[in-house]
């Protein structure tokens, strides 16, 4: 099977990111040269719509900044009406290497996976210096993801994954989509909607925008948020009825 | 005579310029809500609930003696201890009322600025394919 020449999705969510879009843009269409690709343009003040339409994209522009989390929503939801059967979504501040988006996708096309997270932790592939806040919050957020899913993940905040045609149908149907911050709660939804998840190791960069969701104001609400969250997907009877994930 | 009907200042605990004042803030609220029911600037649970404080105020300023004794009534000894439980609930009531309202606009706002994003997307990509078929022909 030739993962390379597959129609598959490429969904980018992308917030004033114009000095990186049109690399990683080059780079996805250097990996995957028959892929639909999206930018979803949440908002950005910048050049980002103009330059991802130069480089030959799908750009979906919405009409103000709604987050991280409703911009991949829509993401997905373009995916799901193309009628996509794999849709790889990464980040726009070239974070992430779309090389390494083949090995998310081959799991799922052999259909192996629904959910397939590219993790920086696994077997120590971080190309830069993560901070020890940061590192902690993640460590903490993948114990307590790990007991809760009944599964072991090591990365629940990567934003570098791979969605079967199962997993983005219960994604899409998700009422209250994270608006914020899609994380570990997403990849707890994901498995309480009966989809397996699996994690492979990928080397992350430092975003050439140095501007992380997760900066330390922004922690302060998020790690609450997020446990309520996962929580609150916790609840969710599991495996969810086959006419909620319908 | 009125006086009488209503109640002394000394019977009731409340001066008669506090029970005045009360019962004009009671018919403001009242009136206020009525004009913005009329003109549809209010929901109507909100209006409800305010309306509800108006009502109260001005039962209040008529007759103080009342409030003392349903608190009395259901055992609460102190009145002024049932109006401030009472007040508390109804703020979180309302609060959880707006919250939810608050909710509810949110999830469908975004999802009308996701649907207006995609049906943009869609008619441009409609309009660059009818013009290249225009060119191809």
């Amino acid at each position: 099977m030739n993962i390379e020449r597959m129609p598959i999705h490429v969904v980018i969510p992308a917030h004033n990111e114009a000095r990186s879009i049109e690399n990683v843009l080059l780079k996805v269409r250097g990996t995957f040269p028959n892929a639909h690709i999206a930018v979803v343009n949440d908002g950005s003040t910048d050049d980002t719509s103009r330059r991802a339409r130069a480089a030959n994209a799908t750009v979906i522009d919405l009409p103000f900044n709604m987050g991280y989390g409703a911009a991949l929503q829509t993401g997905l939801l373009w995916a799901f009406r193309q009628g996509a059967n794999a849709v790889v979504t990464l980040d726009a501040d070239g974070q992430h290497d779309a090389v390494e988006a083949l090995k998310l996708v081959r799991p799922v096309l052999a259909g192996q996976a629904d959910v397939v997270l590219g993790s920086r932790y696994l077997n120590g592939v971080v190309c830069y210096r993560v901070p020890w806040s940061r590192r902690i919050g993640a460590w903490v957020f993948a114990k307590t993801l790990s007991i809760l899913a009944g599964t072991p993940i090591t990365d629940p905040t990567t934003g570098f994954q791979c969605l079967s045609a199962k997993a983005l149908r219960a994604y899409v149907q998700l009422k209250d989509f994270p608006e914020k911050t899609p994380d570990a709660d997403l990849v707890l939804y994901a498995q309480r909607s009966g989809c397996r998840i699996a994690e492979v190791p990928t080397a992350m960069y430092e975003d050439e925008s140095h501007d992380s969701m997760h900066g330390l104001l922004k922690s302060m609400f998020y790690v609450p948020n997020m446990f309520v969250s996962l929580f609150g997907m916790f609840l969710i009877p599991r495996p969810l009825t086959r006419s909620r994930a319908r | 005579m009125i006086g009488q009907a209503l109640g002394s200042a000394g019977q009731t605990g409340v001066s008669w310029g506090a029970r005045v004042f009360i019962l004009l803030c009671g018919l403001v609220v009242f009136l206020w809500v009525l004009r913005k029911l009329r003109r549809r600037e209010l929901l109507v649970p909100i209006c409800s609930m305010v309306l509800a404080v108006g009502l109260a105020l001005v039962c209040f300023a008529v007759r103080p003696t009342l409030f003392d004794a349903i608190s009395y009534a259901v055992g609460v000894k102190y009145p002024p201890l049932l109006y401030l439980i009472l007040i508390i609930l109804w703020l979180v009531f309302l609060v959880l009322h707006l919250a939810i309202r608050l909710s509810a606009v949110d999830a469908r706002c975004r999802r009308l600025a996701q649907e207006i994003a995609l049906m943009t997307n869609d008619g441009a990509v409609r309009e660059t394919t009818a013009d290249t078929r225009q060119e191809v022909s």
